[in-house]
């Protein structure tokens, strides 16, 4: 069930309805129905495998909280007798024991996600007898959201391992946060302490939430039809033969590829947020306008937050203060100790963007882009003192606006040529395209010129649409330094504000369905 | 006011703005006469006159010149047709036409997809295009009840918007309205795309796609319709299939089963069928890949030639000269003949890596056949003892005008489309 469909929008005024009708208590029950209705709409094939993990992850996560209280119920009425070693000895089989949970439900979990992603069993025929004669083919489609819910239900799962969190004993619950539906395609990939709260909070209805909502749903197709299909013709096409184009071309479809990918996934996550701000549920935010970050890291830290957030507790800062980790950087310090003392970080984070790398993909291409962004990290933590003594000397005032639009513009052409990558096809296209735009580059005669001879009329109009829609964007995002959007909409006149959400939801009709009716977001391929 | 009370005004408030600028945008878009798609107007202008109707979904549309056919034929005509244009689409606008002109004859085209579309499932666009061309409310009404699906309404909604404000964003910012020119009389020729098939292409893709030959009943109905129409109001029908380009041909397979269909429906209703993807001479005519705008229809250059084809086709069987020799007697014979036919001939199988040859399955899953399905033992071959033609027959002074080149296609940008 697409987003921008008819049954969707049916499921939520539906859910709506019965959200705010039934008592408060059973509101997440309603909640629950609704999620395992859109997911099933998706195949039900996909439904047995989300169902299998939160099976798992419910029972890994009682397996473990079982273990940890018994535990402590057991020292405190053993602790007197008990001598160190004893309780020492304990803590170790305690230990031994919730790693043997955690790991085989971490394997399985991995595994299906393995299986289905980098092995691609999906694109295998099964073909089972049925009967005497008759044979069943079946072809299995990715679980709807598999990358998304494995990695939110394993974070769970590891803060439960910590202690962290409470394991949740109602099932049904556990159910609800793996797969709840505005979240379950893209994200965000969110924390059980924050969503938990959330989800089973008994929700009053607040005209705020649901006109603040509603508009940010209305903002997110706005972004996602309007401006990332309209230029998904285009920057599909370059670059899929952009040797046939002259550089220029190959440029600007680069750029606007960063453009239609970050209109399409933040697009996606307005709509998501959006919808659970109507039901009175806050979502973590993705993205905090990672296009004005100032370096990659920045930018890593404002664009797919969520994502960002999970690899750095579940994986960077366990790497990071791993006791070998900590021991190699304290043995390389004794002889360089600025190098050694950045070294465990910089392991930590090769680990981390290689698997971010490998989340995104299974192609070299992927990885290396992972390792690049890391690459970039890296270097600039280890030269950032050096810099910094540079910019002292010269005088450079870092909060001047030329210097601060410099380096956020430098920042976005990195990001964009590493982005672009793995994108083109293999990692070889991907250089290629750069090589072709720098060294076959040339100069448009016209403003036409830029639209290669693929890009039907109907396409051109829409591009420019689009170009004006993204400058929009951009004022916005300005506007956004100061507060959120929400509340500059708020200072306009109740009827106005109404007239003007008519407005974009027509133009939205009007020019948005005609280009992608309502087509798939390009993160869900994640 | 409290926030359930607020929300209900608010969202109420909300959809009757929507519905007002619905109003607004759609009721500009159906009321632009000489829109790329409502030629309302222009056949309100012509209302008595005309004597000859041209009609039939896109094939039709881009494919037949009514001017030149008129200049040679010294008819009235007019290209009723449009794309996706459903049989009951036609009768509609038919029954309109007829009732105001002297209308003689009636070329009804049909192609590979006529019989096969499901009015309220299929085609939903076609079908908003016929809307705001049916004269008055009701004639409207009574299409949208039969015309379309529950399903297709938010389809057909977006649709209008859609045109509407295309229609504005033109008028507004100066751009191409893409209108439709009174002076064409329904035609709408546009320039060649890209259509060839490489060598390559033709020895893989030889009847990879399985061409959809069900029979949806009630497009027959519509047809009954039409033919029953017409001969009411004196208008005598004839049958045409445009041609598409080879490409479609060599690539599907299920064509004599479809033409099977097309014959036993034209013989049953004692219609002649005139088929011109079986054309004898068709790839000498359109052997150039700017004959066609895409791969299933013609360009306003290949259109020009396939008038021209159509002059001399009538004007022979005017002279009641033997029209069957004109056209093979199966898909299967023309596809023999078929340009492709030789590269995929003369490929060497033997020695091709079997390893890089693609599957030929249909994406469907099915199989496809072992051979090009044989036409039926009854299919009507020539008489054997049919008289020759006379020898001057092929010498027949064509009118001037038939054949020729269109204007624009100079040697100079003819060369400049093949690269």
């Amino acid at each position: 069930m697409a987003f921008v469909s008819y049954r969707f929008l049916a499921l939520i005024v539906i859910l709506f309805v019965v959200y705010f009708a039934v008592p408060k208590r059973f509101q997440w029950i309603v909640l629950l129905a609704a999620s395992l209705v859109f997911y099933a709409s998706a195949g039900y094939v996909g439904l047995m495998f989300i169902l299998a993990t939160s099976v798992s992850i419910y029972c890994g996560a009682m397996g473990l909280q079982a273990i940890s209280d018994n535990n402590a119920v057991y020292l405190k009425a053993n602790k007197a007798e008990m001598t160190k070693e004893e309780r020492g000895e304990r803590k170790k089989r305690v230990q031994r024991k919730m790693r043997l949970v955690l790991a085989a439900v971490l394997l399985f979990n991995f595994g299906i996600l393995c299986m289905f992603k980098y092995l691609h069993l999906g694109n295998v025929r099964f073909i089972a007898m049925m009967g005497s004669s008759r044979l069943l083919s079946v072809s299995l489609a990715v679980p709807l959201g598999l990358s998304f819910y494995t990695f939110q239900s394993t974070g769970y799962l590891i803060d439960v391992y910590w202690g962290n969190v409470t394991a949740e004993r109602n099932y049904f619950k556990t159910l609800l946060f793996i797969s709840f539906f505005p979240q379950i395609t893209q994200g965000p990939i969110s924390v059980y302490e924050d969503l938990s709260k959330e989800l089973f909070t008994e929700h009053s209805y607040s005209y705020l939430n649901f006109s603040r909502g509603a508009r940010r749903f209305l903002w997110g197709m706005f972004k996602k039809m309007l401006i990332a299909d309209a230029l998904a013709p285009y920057v599909n096409g370059v670059f899929a033969n952009y040797g046939e184009y002259p550089g220029y071309i190959a440029l600007l479809a680069a750029f606007g590829y960063s453009v239609q990918i970050y209109t399409d996934f933040s697009g996606y996550m307005d709509m998501a947020c959006g919808i659970s701000q109507i039901f009175g549920i806050k979502l973590t935010e993705n993205f905090e306008r990672p296009y004005f970050a100032k370096s990659v890291a920045e930018y890593w830290r404002r664009w797919h937050i969520s994502l960002g957030v999970w690899f750095k507790r579940y994986l960077y800062f366990p790497v990071a203060m791993a006791k070998w980790n900590k021991k190699l950087g304290k043995n390389v310090s004794a002889k360089s100790k600025g190098f050694g003392r950045n070294l465990p970080a910089a392991i930590a984070l090769i680990v981390t963007w290689a698997a971010t790398g490998i989340w995104h993909g299974s192609s070299a291409g992927y990885v290396v882009w992972g390792l690049l962004n890391g690459a970039f990290i890296i270097v600039s933590l280890w030269t950032d003192p050096v810099f910094a003594g540079w910019k002292k000397k010269l005088k450079i005032n870092e909060l001047a606006f030329p210097w601060r639009a410099a380096v956020t513009i430098r920042t976005f052409i990195l990001v964009t040529f590493i982005k672009v990558l793995p994108e083109v096809g293999t990692l070889r296209d991907g250089l290629g395209l750069w090589k072709h735009a720098v060294t076959k580059l040339g100069i448009p005669e016209s403003f036409d010129a830029i639209f290669p001879d693929f890009i039907d009329y109907t396409q051109i109009f829409n591009i420019k649409l689009a170009l004006v829609f993204t400058a929009l964007l951009f004022v916005t995002s300005l506007l956004q330094r100061k507060k959120p959007l929400y509340e500059y909409m708020e200072k306009v006149p109740w009827l106005l504000r109404i007239v003007i959400m008519a407005c974009v939801a027509m133009v939205i009709i009007g020019f948005g369905f005609s280009q992608s009716g309502g087509g798939g977001f390009m993160y869900a391929r994640f | 006011m409290r926030d359930s009370s607020k929300t209900l005004v608010t969202v109420v408030l909300f959809g009757l703005l929507m519905v007002l600028f619905s109003f607004i945008v759609i009721r500009s878009y159906e009321n632009s006469t000489y829109s790329s798609e409502n030629d309302r107007q222009v056949r309100e202008d012509l209302a008595g006159t005309i004597d000859t109707i041209i009609t039939g979904a896109s094939h039709a549309e881009y494919g037949i010149d009514p001017v030149k056919l008129d200049k040679n034929l010294g008819t009235s005509s007019y290209n009723l047709s449009g794309p996706w244009q459903s049989t009951y689409g036609t009768l509609m606008l038919l029954r309109e036409e007829l009732a105001r002109n002297p209308v003689k004859k009636v070329y009804l085209t049909i192609s590979e997809d006529t019989f096969w579309v499901k009015e309220t499932t299929d085609g939903v666009l076609g079908d908003a295009k016929i809307l705001p061309r049916l004269n008055g409310l009701s004639d409207r009404l009574e299409y949208m009840k039969n015309s379309f699906g529950l399903r297709e309404y938010p389809k057909l909604y977006q649709d209008m918007v859609n045109r509407g404000f295309t229609y504005w964003s033109a008028a507004i910012l100066g751009g191409d309205i893409d209108g439709v020119d009174p002076e064409a009389r329904g035609f709408y020729g546009k320039p060649k795309n890209s259509v060839k098939l490489s060598d390559e292409d033709a020895v893989f893709n030889k009847d990879r796609y399985k061409l959809n030959t069900n029979v949806n009943q009630s497009n027959w109905k519509n047809l009954d319709e039409i033919i029953k129409l017409c001969r009411e109001h004196g208008a005598e029908v004839q049958v045409i299939v445009v041609p598409v380009s080879d490409n479609v041909i060599w690539t599907r397979y299920g064509w004599d089963l479809w033409y099977n269909h097309a014959k036993a429906f034209c013989a049953e209703r004692g219609v002649e069928l005139w088929d011109f993807n079986l054309y004898k001479e068709r790839y000498d005519l359109f052997k150039d890949w700017y004959s066609y705008r895409n791969t299933t229809h013609l360009s306003d250059y290949g259109a020009s030639k396939f008038t021209g084809v159509l002059i001399k086709t009538i004007k022979r069987a005017e002279a009641g000269k033997n029209i069957s020799k004109l056209f093979y007697t199966s898909y299967a014979e023309m596809k023999e003949d078929s340009p492709y036919a030789a590269i995929y001939n003369a490929y060497d199988w033997e020695n091709a890596d079997p390893s890089k040859r693609p599957a030929q399955t249909d994406p469907s899953g099915e199989e496809p056949p072992a051979d090009e399905e044989e036409p039926p033992a009854d299919e009507e071959e020539p008489p054997a003892d049919k008289e020759e033609e006379p020898a001057d027959q092929d010498e027949e002074p064509d009118d001037e005008d038939l054949g020729d080149e269109p204007e624009d296609v100079t040697e100079e940008n003819t060369e400049a489309g093949k690269e």
